[in-house]
């Protein structure tokens, strides 16, 4: 797999909330973000599930990581980007 | 195993909750964004003093009502997490509704998705033994009790209803192997806090049942692949090998990324969550009941059964459908 940019994962959430004309920045999250509720954060974690290939699974505190900061953070931690 | 399933029945309380009963209560609900997820458009209700019980003696006596006999079962499991009481065990209370032999040992399984498939061990290692000569596995639950009427995560899911299947022993290794499982580290994630011996208080609601949905999705994704992996690796098989796959049907959410991970082709699933809801461990033989009305079991069939959820607790395991 290529090397995944901070922007990939920008561009996953975006597409997983369907957001259309509202842009994700790193500082969005489940607090400040149209569509980004229970709901929608089990369709960021399809979409992460599926663009890394089922490897997002056993990662601790993926599901907790309400914002793309803590996202992005964690995914370094588990050096997936 | 040389244990065969003989016959299901399943009973669902009457009384149906779709997207206009969820609406009423809570107006705010995107509900159509939450069918989507979830697929779940009905959802059965006990009644008020309806118990797991209650509805437990309903799906048994449907078996009885086609012809099985009450007198030779030997063996009833009652998997519940849904007691009539603390004690004494809800399977005591049952085996006198349903008029069967004083002989005949009876007791819970407080397990929920995952239950059907612990009774199943349990049951057919009895009938292996030659401890019991012919089980009745009931699985029935009514969750719905636990749950808060504005709560979004679980109201639009769980379902009450409960399954009764008769085991017996047959010529055919026809049961297993089983692949079964626990991480008691995920108990927080679905839970009826303050519901037992345990004081301590928890930072949720007393009394009332509460799911962490991202995690429970994140503990599917990861152990779900496993088990099947496992259990195809026990029985020398792979997923050509497998002609239909139950999943309890905890959401569409759930199963369809499960399907996707596993690369399973969808001809090779059956799926009822949509009508039915989430009846917890009863979810697997209604959905066997509905496949072979639907004449989607065929005689030597080989079926995957999986079941995932609440403890965390887990369990698969292969049948052989009606051998000849």
């Amino acid at each position: 797999m290529a090397k995944v940019a901070e922007k990939d994962i920008l561009n996953i959430i975006q597409s997983a909330l369907n957001l259309g004309n509202e842009n994700i920045t790193i500082n969005s999250s489940i607090s400040n973000t149209t569509e980004w509720d229970s709901l929608g954060h089990l369709s960021i974690l399809t979409a992460l599930d599926k663009f890394f290939k089922g490897k997002i699974g056993k990662i601790k505190g993926l599901a907790a990581a309400d914002s793309v900061k803590k996202i992005i953070q964690i995914l370094k931690n588990n050096q997936l980007i | 195993m040389k244990v065969l399933i003989e016959a299901i029945e399943y009973y669902l309380p009457p009384k149906i909750e779709d997207a206009g009963a969820l609406k009423k209560d809570n107006p705010d609900w995107q509900i159509e964004r939450i069918e989507e997820r979830t697929g779940i458009t009905k959802r059965h209700i006990s009644g008020f003093n309806q118990t797991a019980v209650d509805m437990g003696m309903l799906a048994a006596e449907k078996l009885f009502l086609s012809g099985n006999r009450r007198d030779e079962i030997d063996l009833l499991i009652l998997v519940t997490q849904s007691p009539d009481y603390k004690l004494p065990t809800s399977a005591c209370l049952l085996q006198n509704l349903l008029k069967l032999n004083t002989a005949c040992m009876a007791f819970d399984i407080n397990l929920g998705c995952s239950g059907f498939i612990y009774a199943l061990a349990v049951a057919a290692s009895l009938i292996e033994t030659g401890a019991a000569h012919k089980a009745l596995v009931i699985c029935s639950d009514t969750y719905t009790k636990y749950i808060d009427k504005a709560d979004r995560t679980c109201r639009p899911i769980f379902s009450d209803g409960a399954s009764a299947v008769l085991l017996k022993p047959c010529n055919h290794h026809c049961l297993g192997p089983f692949d079964m499982g626990t991480d008691g580290a995920g108990f927080l994630n679905l839970i009826v806090p303050s519901s037992g011996a345990r004081t301590k208080k928890l930072d949720k609601p007393k009394g009332k049942l509460f799911m962490d949905g991202p995690e429970l999705f994140m503990f599917t994704m990861d152990i779900v692949p496993k088990t099947i992996n496992a259990l195809l690796n026990k029985a020398g098989k792979t997923i050509e090998d497998i002609d239909l796959f139950v999943f309890h049907q905890a959401s569409k959410v759930v199963i369809d990324n499960i399907i996707r991970r596993m690369e399973i082709p969808r001809r090779k699933t059956f799926i009822n969550y949509h009508k039915i809801g989430n009846t917890v461990s009863a979810s697997i033989p209604i959905v066997l009941k509905d496949a072979e009305k639907k004449g989607r079991l065929k005689p030597n069939d080989k079926i995957m059964l999986v079941g995932f959820g609440v403890g965390y607790s887990w369990g698969s395991c292969i049948v052989q459908w009606r051998p000849r």
